[in-house]
């Protein structure tokens, strides 16, 4: 699902590659509100399009030549509709498993989201563990301690975020940017343009053997 | 449509199609430029066609519009005009299934998309101001109006086939069942509840509205036939989804997120009880299947969507496959007995077991193998597929390939230990020409020689070579003409039933046996009685290679060689390798710009490596080949006689009288049978012999 690009621009290559991002989490911990505070910078203003929340995209520049785009799939948080996330996180490869401080049963659905994602998804998948709400710090339920310990312990990104007030919203998604990898998508589309090329010289052998 | 009829060879291939498919299509190729349905005809038939030109900001998504054939140059149009052709073609041997004909439609589009890159670059000075409108990118337009066109024309057969192909029948047989449970979720009182769905709008006004909006909107996603744009109508599903709940919310503001999208979707599908006659398990697997995604390139964004559409799609459909009534909260008790009786048990087997929609590909996955031996020649054409191989995937491959070295080896021991005895072999002076590629070869010459001198052979042994001793029976006709002095060796075995599968290695090793003879000659000049004999024996060892193929499924040199031959064939270099009948008048057996072959050669391919019978070898003459056996020697004697013998052996005599006080007349010789014809205690009389000659010559030893 990611497309990159690299286009000479001048002197210097700009660098463009696109991921898809999956959003898991327990219903109401503020998936949606925190991609639409990335994507809209706001919190309740009505939406744009017509899928709602539910698919966005948005870019983020981590240097003065690389973009990355950010294609954001969202998922039903609800426990009957959990053996279906596996189909919206195919080929994801990042993940925002978002939980709410203020409710310690979410820590939990959080935990499994990421066991699910390490047995099913895409090796090598960025897995964010995101606490939201911060803003309401004096109703939290789970101490950061705990969650980042548990971040720790299976080497993921760990943030805090309110999306209310966009704290720390934007710099959860640069530091995803930054430990995506870019040069091997790079690469790979390197690749598909050769192969591309190949197809337009080869004859089609395969293609008159099936038919035979 | 894809079904071969039975055909006449005289018929020219537009005759066929004519007399083999219905008459109201093939009109379509009657006239160039009539090979698409016509603008009129295509939005009669699909509803999702409006009459009005797209903004040109429009995206894909929102496009109703659709550009007709007309619009495809004349040279893209002729070359899906010759796709459409080759697909009415009776060409297969019996009828493809539909994931099969997807496979054909993808190629195709693969291919199709790279004729229009070409042709839009060519193109593209003049048509450069309409590149920035999404749908007037030329390769963006043409890959959607190729995609419509294609599965317009087949959509009756692609969507509803009837050629009795069993994936299709169990496809549409879950299908069905899938249409009858939704039927029976309908008659059930499913609320928003029992699906997780927290919205502050009234339930039945929601329900109201579902008929006048949302219903008419999945009519044309079920009219639509081009998959890209089922997806399109899908996202106004889900837009007119959106709308509708803004429009009855009681607050100003609905977060429309997946929590909403995927369950209001299950309750609209449960709902509208029209929609189990909609065919949603097709309509899912047609647009999987059928769907162009060159449509998309530049529009990830628009991509994105659609697939995201078509995910939540995918999801409702597989929570409604596999719903029971305890996963809704509902008492089986209560919904009972609101169903006929003689509808319960029905009842009962859809609302309490689930189907399992995934049960398609693993079919697919099932049958895949049995399908694969139609597929096979192209797949045995990549060379490349040994190397994906996974190494475990070699083991099998390694051990029937020890297997054969040890048969070989055991056989080979007992040779050399006797004809490292034969005085006039040692008695040839030794030269410094060696070359280790050829090692192999040597060895085989200098087992084949030995035989020659130790065992004399009736001269009727050239049609002794039977269809089951050599691998080289019934491809063999392919090459009775070219003149090779094994013609009439190979004619014999003409009359033998051809092996089927066994046909590349057949050839191979057919092929082997004729180098092997007539280099054998070039360079021994051996009596004739010996050729006849090399040939016996080589056609033994080929007949015990033969017998562990089924073990060694693709693991022996042979069926390696099946690998690579028509591959190399396509690439121009198979003559270089194997192929026999071209000794004299080529080259190609000393050609070493072609390693990769003879590197990927299995082991045993030793025995019968033709490629080492090159003019480098004859240039080596005598002299170099006994050097080589010379070598050879010393490993036969610490082989089979311990390293103790060796000081012995380095000291044997030449005496050739040695040898002549065997006698002959005590070695059964089994009626000359081929080696794989032996039975035990033939091999157990073998052994005997082999201890005879032994103890014969350790008597003159000693």
């Amino acid at each position: 699902m990611s497309s990159n690009t690299a286009t000479e621009h001048g002197q210097s290559a700009m660098r463009f590659a696109q991921f898809k991002l999956v959003l898991l989490g327990e219903s109401a911990v503020g998936k949606s509100s925190i991609v639409h505070r990335f994507v809209k910078d706001s919190f309740t203003d009505s939406r744009e399009s017509t899928i709602g929340a539910a698919f966005l995209t948005q870019t983020i520049q981590i240097d003065a030549n690389t973009t990355v785009k950010f294609e954001i799939w969202d998922t039903a948080g609800q426990e009957r509709y959990r053996s279906l996330a596996s189909m919206y996180y195919r080929n994801a490869q990042a993940a925002l498993v978002v939980f709410d401080i203020t409710q310690e049963s979410s820590l939990d659905k959080a935990k499994y989201w990421i066991k699910e994602l390490q047995k099913q998804a895409s090796s090598g998948i960025v897995i964010a563990l995101v606490g939201n709400k911060l803003d309401l710090e004096e109703e939290r339920k789970i101490s950061k301690d705990e969650a980042q310990a548990f971040a720790n312990e299976l080497g993921l990104m760990y943030a805090e975020v309110s999306a209310k007030t966009g704290e720390k919203v934007k710099d959860c998604f640069k530091d995803i940017a930054l430990k995506l990898p870019l040069e091997e998508k790079l690469s790979q589309q390197g690749q598909r343009r050769r192969r591309t090329v190949d197809l337009n010289q080869r004859p089609s052998t395969n293609e008159q053997q099936c038919a035979c | 449509m894809f079904h071969t009829p039975p055909t006449k060879d005289s018929w020219q291939p537009d005759t066929s199609v004519k007399f083999s498919y219905d008459a109201e299509q093939s009109d379509v190729l009657d006239d160039t430029q009539h090979t698409a349905v016509s603008s009129q005809s295509l939005s009669d038939k699909s509803p999702a066609i409006g009459s009005e030109r797209r903004d040109s900001n429009e995206r894909i998504v929102n496009s109703v519009q659709v550009t007709s054939k007309e619009e495809l140059p004349a040279s893209l149009l002729r070359h899906l005009q010759d796709f459409i052709k080759s697909l009415r073609e009776p060409r297969y041997a019996k009828p493809l299934a539909t994931f099969e004909i997807a496979e054909l439609f993808q190629r195709f589009y693969t291919d199709f998309n790279i004729k229009t890159n070409d042709f839009t670059h060519s193109e593209k000075r003049v048509e450069l101001k309409e590149l920035d409108k999404p749908l007037n990118n030329p390769s963006c337009k043409y890959n959607l109006i190729v995609e419509r066109l294609l599965c317009e024309k087949f959509y009756s057969s692609l969507m509803f086939p009837k050629k009795g192909v069993p994936i299709d029948e169990f496809e549409k047989k879950l299908d069905k069942d899938f249409g009858i449970k939704l039927a029976y979720l309908n008659s059930l009182d499913i609320k928003f509840e029992n699906l997780d769905i927290h919205l502050d709008i009234d339930e039945d006004l929601f329900l109201d509205n579902l008929n006048g909006r949302i219903l008419p909107q999945l009519e044309i996603f079920t009219a639509e036939r081009s998959p890209t744009l089922k997806l399109k109508h899908l996202s106004q599903v889900h837009a007119e989804i959106d709308k509708l709940i803004r429009e009855l919310s009681k607050n100003t503001f609905h977060e429309i997120n997946t929590d909403i999208y995927l369950p209001i979707l299950i309750y609209v599908f449960i709902k509208l009880g029209d929609l189990r006659t909609h065919a949603l398990i097709t309509q899912f697997e047609f647009i999987k299947r059928f769907r162009n995604d060159y449509i998309y390139d530049g529009n990830d964004d628009e991509k994105g969507q659609l697939l995201y559409v078509f995910t939540n799609f995918e999801a409702s459909l597989s929570y409604l496959a596999s719903v029971t009534l305890d996963n809704l909260n509902i008492s089986l008790d209560e919904s009972i007995c609101k169903v006929p009786e003689e509808s319960r048990d029905q009842f009962l087997e859809f609302l309490t077991k689930p189907l399992v929609l995934e049960s398609i590909e693993e079919e697919i996955k099932k049958i895949r193998p049995i399908l694969s031996p139609s597929h096979q020649p192209s797949f045995l054409l990549d060379s490349s597929r040994f190397s994906l191989l996974a190494p475990s995937e070699f083991l099998p491959l390694y051990h029937a390939d020890q297997g054969i070295r040890n048969i070989s080896n055991a056989v080979d021991s007992s040779i050399k230990s006797i004809i490292g005895r034969v005085s006039w072999l040692n008695s040839i002076g030794t030269t410094d020409n060696h070359d280790p590629i050829l090692e192999s070869t040597r060895q085989q010459m200098e087992e084949n020689l030995a035989i020659q001198s130790t065992v004399s052979l009736p001269k009727v042994e050239e049609s002794r070579i039977t269809p089951t001793s050599s691998i080289s029976t019934s491809d063999s006709r392919h090459h009775v003409h070219t003149g090779s002095d094994l013609s009439l060796q190979l004619s014999s075995h003409l009359d033998q039933p051809e092996t089927g599968e066994d046909l590349g290695a057949s050839t191979i090793t057919s092929t082997t046996l004729v180098r092997t003879r007539s280099q054998t000659d070039s360079i021994v000049s051996s009596p004739n009685a010996q050729d006849k004999f090399i040939n016996k024996f080589t056609s033994s060892m080929s007949g015990v290679m033969k017998n562990f193929r089924p073990v060694s499924a693709s693991s022996s040199s042979s069926s390696l060689n099946v690998h690579l031959e028509p591959n190399a064939s396509n690439n121009g270099v198979s003559q270089n390798t194997i192929t026999p009948f071209n000794t004299g008048s080529n080259g190609q057996s000393g050609d070493k710009s072609k390693p990769s072959l003879n590197k990927m050669r299995s082991r045993t391919t030793s025995l019968i490596n033709t490629g080492l019978f090159n003019q480098e070898y004859s240039k080596m003459g005598k002299a170099g080949l006994l050097n080589s056996i010379e070598n050879a020697f010393e490993n036969v004697k610490n082989r089979s006689r311990g390293s103790s013998l060796s000081d012995h052996f380095q000291n044997r005599s030449e005496d050739p009288q040695k040898f002549a006080n065997i006698d002959i007349s005590k070695l059964d010789r089994f009626g000359n049978k081929p080696f794989e014809q032996l039975t035990v205690s033939e091999l157990s009389q073998m052994y005997q012999n082999y201890q005879y000659i032994l103890s014969m010559l350790n008597k003159e030893d000693s």
